[in-house]
């Protein structure tokens, strides 16, 4: 049997996605996950209590090579999730470490490790495969969740 | 009180035990939990270690111990990435 690339990826974040299934019980956050044909993306719902819901989607092509691409969607994508799903502005949280559209491109950007936009164009250093324990997707996960919980609206 | 024993339940993607005692200081415990991980304590300053405490999630003082948070065996201790954002 032949392990491709993407079978190596698809194994990757996997784990990951393990990991943060999980945990969602404890920290309430709830998951799915869909394979396009050619990758995996996470999709992960965050409830700030008394506050918004927040839907993130995580395009894992090519993972762990580059990071995860982080994107916010419709909270009603959570529940019929695919790619076909487009982020926009409104979706994104506000506040601290969240970069404005039209500052990195046309969408918020948050300022946080672990996903695509972080390091792009050199903006941070610190992603490597494998990835450091803080760099991880779960941290990601976790890190976004506690952002929003603390810092974010 | 008489220092003692617990084993409280640290959450790092998978949950493992971690016996620590009651005069114990935190930082010491986030170092201990960060080794059940195979996170080497040189990296100490990227993590920290958060607990619900009164009802409500928070990042534990290292400067405080265990007793000082009347964390208690079976509880579940987070450890986290301390410092994630990239810029303010």
């Amino acid at each position: 049997m032949v392990v491709t690339p993407e079978d190596e990826a698809r194994a990757a974040v996997r784990e990951q996605y393990d990991m943060v299934v999980a945990q969602q019980d404890e920290y309430g956050w709830r998951t799915a996950i869909i394979d396009t044909g050619d990758y995996l993306v996470i999709f992960v719902k965050i409830e700030k209590p008394h506050g918004r819901t927040f839907v993130l989607s995580l395009r894992c092509d090519d993972y762990p090579e580059q990071a995860p691409e982080l994107r916010f969607v419709a909270p009603a994508a959570f529940d019929q999730p695919s790619d076909a799903w487009a982020p926009a502005a409104e979706f994104c949280p506000r506040g601290e470490s969240i970069v404005n559209e039209a500052q990195r491109g046309p969408l918020p950007v948050a300022c946080i490790k672990g996903h695509r936009d972080y390091y792009a164009g050199g903006w941070h250093q610190g992603w490597s495969n494998p990835p450091a324990h803080d760099h991880s997707l779960y941290q990601l996960v976790m890190n976004v969740r506690n952002a929003i919980l603390n810092r974010w609206s | 009180m008489a220092n003692h024993e617990i084993r409280i339940i640290i959450v790092y993607g998978t949950n493992k035990p971690l016996d620590v005692k009651s005069d114990e200081a935190i930082g010491t415990v986030k170092v201990a939990a960060m080794g059940l991980f195979g996170i080497p304590a040189s990296e100490q300053g990227q993590y920290i270690l958060r607990a619900k405490i009164d009802g409500t999630e928070e990042q534990l003082n290292e400067a405080k111990t265990v007793e000082d948070y009347h964390l208690h065996t079976d509880q579940k201790v987070t450890l986290a990435a301390g410092t994630p954002f990239g810029c303010a």
